[in-house]
């Protein structure tokens, strides 16, 4: 009788992760679009406080980023349950896989993704913080923020650009064949 | 050589018993096909064998492993039904690389013949096919793997005539080129009886029997004659079915239970023929004394 | 793919198939397409041939085996008898000429011709047919 094959689960647990990857990735344009909604559009323009003594007077708000983290979290979670319905599991079984490679593969997609919504997330903020600068027309003392502020429109910009620009790239690879059937 | 072996294998879905104490043994490399009528417990116990849901009680073990959850079943078992679905972002094309990347003997060229010989357009995605189309496919992506344990439930379900013919002839000339074991569910026993080896019937969640395919079709006789003459003689025999008409009685019998020979029926005016497999089938497996003749009368 | 194979064994679906491909290989050895000492077709170029299981094309050459109407050479494969197609012919006339004399006796009875008749019968065939 020939011989049976022999594979370990860590060789399949990578092939289904770099498939998952690939595949799976309209998840993260769910968190896009939630971020944009509830990030950006939504979030309330922080406290506001002011201060006035004879000639001087000050006022301060504080934007802060919280909305991002909970919508994101949020985003996590719901997206962790949607990998474990039906249809997801059911196209797992049209290859080689085991419940358990499955489950660890999901798990390894959850924290590539996760890597990937803390860039989106930052350069969300970095949005939010130019939504600001243009909308309120202000300038302003920037507390904890990673790159110092003579060069960060520099910076926010190029970092939106880089994250948006890879994830379209990434989903037109995918999609190129989609397109066709879009005429 | 058992490569799947069940013990007293039983599985009910809540208060519906799909499987119910059955005991099998299943050799390798070869073709077997699994008949039975529908809710037989066919897709059940394919199912349970492919490691996808497991026993209620009794065992089950596929290359002396228990086959749930198990990496080094799936990776030379593959089961091939209309519910074998991909991701909607994968072209025909995507999915026989995204096989050729976890099969290690899954056979590209061929795949690429068989798809273009069925004229199926390898740019289409997976659920813009219609359904001889997606039967193919599938087909064709069960047998280019070339799994040790290939279990096809239902493949022709939605082709056409003239590919089907050409698929079991495909099925079996991969089973030449690359001996496996391959069990096959079907309705049409007639058109696939030429290529199976063995046949293992399925009913009301027992297996009714599993022989060699002549063995089997050698099972139940028929017998036709004056209505007299074949009286004593049923008498004394099982008879699975009978039909009188205007004095001439024909009748399906255990072969096994018949004790005479051949020169002595004819010499009485009886008639011995032989039946068909799925005749054979559908004999051992109807309810006793039902008949649709009986609706409508 | 398409076409190539014989269709021989289709149109038969109640005699067992594998004493359909032995009746087949020794019509081929009285017909000489087979000759003595010959090598004989495997199970597996059977299979492809008729469209059917090597199993069911193996068994059909283990009844040949059987009557010894072939022979095995150890790791070279079956080979045609060398008496096998004397020996087929011999068993051909056997096997028909008794089952027609049968009927015909049977058919006899029921006609309620007498022995005798009979037998005054198929000497006027005889005669006839020189």
């Amino acid at each position: 009788m020939q011989s049976l094959t022999n594979i370990s689960l860590k060789t399949i647990v990578k092939k289904q992760v770099k498939w998952k990857a690939k595949l799976y990735i309209s998840a993260l344009s769910s968190l896009v679009i939630l971020q944009i909604i509830f990030g950006i559009l939504l979030s309330s323009s922080g406290s506001t406080s002011g201060y006035g003594r004879g000639n001087l007077s000050v006022q301060f708000s504080i934007y802060s980023l919280d909305m991002f983290l909970i919508v994101s979290a949020f985003w996590a979670f719901i997206v962790a349950i949607l990998f474990t319905t039906k249809a997801y599991r059911i196209d797992d079984l049209s290859v080689i896989s085991s419940r358990t490679s499955s489950a660890i593969a999901n798990i390894f997609v959850m924290i590539i993704y996760s890597f990937i919504a803390v860039v989106i997330m930052i350069s969300t903020f970095y949005l939010k913080v130019l939504e600001i600068l243009l909308v309120e027309k202000q300038s302003f003392i920037i507390e904890n923020l990673f790159i110092s502020p003579s060069i960060y429109y520099y910076v926010s910009v190029a970092s939106v650009y880089l994250a948006q620009s890879a994830y379209y790239w990434a989903l037109a690879s995918r999609d190129r064949h989609l397109l066709k059937y879009q005429l | 050589m058992n490569i799947i072996q069940c013990e007293d294998l039983s599985k009910s879905f809540g208060r519906r018993n799909a499987l119910q104490h059955v005991t099998c043994a299943i050799d390798a490399e070869k073709i077997i096909g699994i008949i039975g009528r529908n809710g037989a417990g066919k897709s059940t116990i394919l199912n349970i064998i492919a490691g996808y849901i497991k026993p209620t009680s009794g065992s089950c073990k596929v290359f002396n492993e228990n086959p749930f959850n198990n990496i080094q079943t799936a990776a030379n078992m593959i089961f091939i039904d209309d519910r074998l679905s991909f991701s909607d972002y994968l072209s025909l094309e995507d999915i026989l690389k995204f096989g050729a990347d976890f099969y290690p003997n899954w056979q590209s060229e061929l795949a690429y013949r068989m798809l273009d010989y069925a004229g199926l357009d390898l740019t289409a995605k997976h659920q813009q096919l219609s359904k001889g189309q997606l039967a193919t496919f599938n087909l064709v992506y069960g047998l280019v793997s070339r799994c040790a344990l290939t279990i096809l439930d239902e493949p022709m379900n939605g082709m056409d005539e003239a590919i089907r013919t050409d698929f079991y002839r495909a099925i079996l000339k991969e089973y030449l080129a690359f001996p496996r074991t391959i069990l096959i569910t079907s309705h049409h026993l007639q058109e696939m009886e030429s290529i199976l080896e063995e046949i293992l019937l399925i009913d009301k969640g027992s297996i009714i029997a599993h022989a060699p395919l002549d063995e089997f079709k050698e099972q139940l006789i028929s017998l036709s004659g004056p209505s007299d003459a074949l009286a004593d003689l049923l008498s004394e025999t099982e008879v699975y079915a009978q039909t009188i008409v205007a004095g001439m009685t024909s009748a399906i019998v255990d072969t096994s239970k018949l004790f005479v020979s051949e020169d002595l029926l004819r010499s009485k005016g009886i008639t011995l023929s032989h039946l068909t497999a799925s005749e054979v089938c559908k004999y051992l497996t109807s309810k006793e004394g039902s008949d649709i003749d009986a609706i409508f009368d | 793919m398409k076409g190539g194979f014989s269709m021989h064994v289709h149109l038969d679906s109640t005699t067992p198939i594998y004493i359909q491909i032995a009746e087949w290989l020794q019509h081929e050895i009285i017909a000489d397409r087979l000759q003595a000492d010959e090598k004989v077709y495997s199970q597996y170029q059977l299979a492809e041939l008729f469209n059917i299981n090597p199993a069911t094309a193996g068994k059909g050459l283990t009844i040949l085996l059987d009557e010894q109407l072939l022979y095995k050479k150890r790791g070279l494969g079956m080979f045609v008898a060398t008496d096998a197609k004397e020996r087929i012919l011999t068993k051909r006339r056997n096997e028909i000429l008794t089952k027609m004399a049968q009927e015909l006796v049977l058919e006899a009875k029921r006609l309620l011709v007498s022995d005798e008749e009979l037998l005054v019968l198929i000497r006027k065939t005889q005669e006839g047919l020189k």
